[in-house]
């Protein structure tokens, strides 16, 4: 058989059929144009002369059954068809594909032994798009899968953790909780900054008084860890220990005498503290590094006492903050740096006397 | 058993389920190893990775290097979209995969990196289509080409004139080449004897084509900052010989305004049948090289015009330049069926050029005229007036009037 007698030119009477022969063994003749679309078919006419007696049928691989074999000649049926257009074949495919999955598995695998890229593309995209974005446990239901992996197996991780999607939400909680924490301390902040040019006026009047020799050594120690209680405050990851909070304030306090009516300035709010127990905080460490320093100059005992009185006033200015306010704005000299290394008395003293001015 | 029996998904041959797995996104295919027994190490070996980066996660280098340290076998393909960060990472994926002999490889970069693409990139010997994009392109001193790339796509990538034409010496079967707003590339001078798609658009000064004899389709897009860029036609369009369709922005001749300007180019393009053109109608130069352009491709079937109406720097015309025109003795536009001018407007510059082509172009069959987006009703019935009286050469011919969105 040359090549020639198997040319398209056909008469309009007489109509060319193909002989195909499945993997059973059924044989079918079929319109010629419509099995040359076939790359696998259309080879085997054109370089091994085949298919155009029944007893020369092509006999296709294995995958392709006669009811498979049916569909595909469907589809190679419609779009051989030159004059179609873009959008009728479109229209095509998508109701082409809407058999059930067990099908549409068979027709991709056939399409593929056929190579017959276009019907490979398109039901291997709907088989893509069948697994994509579903769980596990709904694949397996649409594709009948056996759900035969080990306990040990199912929880290896084969991917990166934080693909989790609970552990992603998670971290948008904490996220957003350190956002409103944020916002809180934005206000409270504006405190500090006040505080802040109190203290250092404050100083500067020390030192002038005390002759500025040690003191304003002490001074600037207490300027630092204020910068750094800013920090802090500023820092997303939200303090979950009463400890270092008291410690940041307490130099602030040094000179505040246990009254009420002191009204020092409680800039980070312990209020925080009790909520963000249970978060992780792994920034944390710094911060505490930084206490520690403020630590070394406190005696343990005045530690205790001093982290007595700073919840206290935690709890007083929480209650009304208002009027706490109004004195802050109005006092604010009694920032004190003031180590307590020194006797309890001379810390008061001092602060009497600022008082008294 | 009976669950075997319906699970035909996992008893697909390799290529159907490396196909599917192509199809949807790398995470949901590496999730598939959660399926079964069967599926744990089935996406391991897929060979096309394309990675997207999904919106909300943050960039996906410890996924790719936990990915390529798992995959296992060929990659045929390897895309990576998008990348902000460019790490040390990089250059470790490029390594492992031309071990991987990755034959379609593309890398997306932010230009403002300036990352450097890593010498083990000329490596890849198994390239046969690689696209890089917002990189610093330098070769290495020992770079031996690529033997197998046949399709080479830059866009936004930084190198230099020489870089350039010494990359293109050592790739004997490129086949398309595309050039994207390349900085400091000015200068093609384009060495590809199998050269057949050549696409550039960006900066452009010179064009040397003489060793590329085999274009078949050229789209230079030139843009310049500053000023009006133009296609010089008579010196840049040298060695495009065997072109069949051409695409020009701004073409232009030279000459002098009191200079008879050249009828036609040096040389026929006798295969050139498809011309587009981006044409400033305020500037004569332009139509002028358009004409000589047609006058120099006798077999023209298909004319594309998108028309540019920029005063600036613009040679304006003689008032009798059309008349004069038109009673010439000229043979153009004999084989020309198709037409299609965009931006029309109506006035004397383009009503001029249309009168000219109905005049001369005997075998045309369709003529197609978009609108300016605001052209008012009284110019158009104006317009339309006008045309009939107009002469015809085609007998057959139709001309149909557009209103682009």
């Amino acid at each position: 058989m040359s090549e020639g007698d198997m040319a398209i030119i056909k008469p309009e009477v007489m109509k060319s059929y193909v002989w195909l022969q499945t993997a059973d063994g059924s044989i079918q003749q079929v319109e010629e144009e419509v099995a040359m679309f076939c790359p696998y078919i259309c080879r085997d006419v054109l370089q091994n002369g085949k298919g155009s007696s029944k007893n020369q049928a092509i006999s296709l691989p294995q995958r392709v059954n006669p009811a498979i074999l049916s569909l595909i000649l469907d589809y190679c049926r419609f779009h051989q068809v030159p004059g179609r257009s873009n959008k009728e074949r479109k229209s095509f495919d998508e109701k082409f594909i809407r058999i059930d999955t067990k099908r549409l598995c068979e027709l991709t695998s056939a399409a593929d032994s056929l190579q017959l890229k276009p019907l490979v593309d398109l039901t291997s995209r709907a088989l893509a798009r069948m697994i994509e974005g579903k769980t596990p446990e709904e694949i397996r239901e649409t594709f009948h899968l056996p759900d035969d992996l080990t306990e040990e197996e199912k929880l290896e991780p084969l991917r990166n953790t934080a693909d989790d999607p609970r552990i992603r939400l998670l971290n948008r909680l904490y996220a957003r909780k350190r956002k409103e924490l944020k916002e809180k301390e934005k206000l409270k902040n504006v405190e500090v900054e006040e505080e802040h040019v109190d203290e250092r006026s404050v100083d500067d009047l020390l030192s002038f008084i005390n002759g500025g020799n040690g003191d304003s050594k002490r001074v600037r120690p207490p300027k630092n860890k204020k910068k750094n209680r800013r920090k802090k405050d500023q820092s997303k990851d939200p303090c979950s220990n009463d400890v270092n909070k008291n410690h940041e304030e307490i130099d602030g306090l040094s000179s505040e005498s246990h009254g009420p009516e002191n009204g020092n300035i409680f800039v980070a709010s312990p209020s925080r503290t009790p909520k963000l127990q249970d978060v992780t905080d792994d920034t944390f460490s710094p911060d505490i590094e930084f206490d520690d320093d403020i630590d070394d100059e406190l005696d343990p005992a005045m530690k205790e006492e001093l982290d007595r009185e700073v919840e206290d006033f935690a709890r007083r200015l929480n209650s009304d903050w208002p009027e706490r306010m109004q004195e802050i704005l109005s006092l604010g000299q009694e920032r004190r740096s003031v180590p307590i290394s020194m006797n309890g008395n001379g810390c008061l003293k001092r602060y009497s006397r600022l008082d008294r001015r | 058993m009976a669950s075997d029996n319906l699970d035909r998904l996992s008893n697909s041959p390799k290529e159907v389920i490396d196909a599917i797995l192509a199809r949807m996104p790398v995470r949901d295919a590496v999730k598939t190893s959660f399926l079964s027994k069967g599926w744990r190490y089935r996406w391991m070996s897929m060979p096309v990775l394309v990675i997207k980066r999904e919106r909300g996660s943050g960039y996906p280098i410890a996924f790719v290097n936990k990915l390529l340290l798992l995959h296992e076998g060929i990659v045929s393909k390897f895309e990576l979209d998008d990348f902000l960060k460019t790490s040390s990472d990089v250059n470790h994926w490029i390594l492992v995969l031309s071990r991987k002999t990755v034959n379609d490889l593309k890398l997306n970069f932010q230009p403002n990196d300036n990352y450097q693409v890593p010498s083990c990139l000329f490596c890849c010997q198994s390239l046969r289509k690689l696209e890089l994009g917002g990189c610093l392109l330098k070769l290495p001193s020992d770079y031996r080409g690529f033997c197998g790339l046949t399709q080479l796509i830059l866009s936004y990538v930084t190198l230099t004139n020489e870089t350039f034409h010494s990359l293109l010496l050592k790739i004997p079967l490129l086949q398309t080449l595309l050039i994207n707003y390349c900085k400091s590339l000015t200068h093609f001078n384009i060495h590809a004897l199998n050269l057949k798609e050549f696409t550039v658009e960006g900066d452009c000064e010179s064009f040397n084509f003489q060793n590329a004899p085999n274009v078949k389709v050229a789209k230079i897009k030139v843009s310049l900052p500053g000023f009006p860029v133009r296609f010089k036609l008579d010196d840049d369009l040298q060695g495009l010989d065997r072109v069949e369709s051409l695409t020009l922005f701004n073409p232009f001749v030279e000459f002098l305004p009191t200079d008879i300007a050249q009828e036609r180019l040096d040389i026929t393009y006798s295969h050139l049948t498809d011309v587009c053109l981006h044409v400033n109608f305020e500037d004569v130069k332009q139509i002028l090289a358009v004409l000589c352009l047609c006058r120099s491709a006798p077999r023209l079937e298909t004319f594309k015009i998108n028309a540019i109406w920029d005063r600036k720097s613009a040679l304006s015309y003689e008032e009798n330049f059309w008349e004069v025109g038109l009673h010439k003795e000229d043979a153009v536009f004999d084989h020309l069926k198709t037409v299609s001018l965009s931006h029309f407007k109506g006035v004397k510059n383009d009503m001029g050029f249309v009168q000219f082509i109905l005049l001369k172009a005997g075998g045309l069959k369709t003529f197609c005229i978009n609108w300016e987006v605001n052209a008012a009703m009284d110019v158009k019935k104006h317009v339309l007036e006008k045309m009939m009286e107009f002469q015809r050469a085609s007998t057959i011919c139709k001309v149909v009037f557009k209103n682009k969105a």
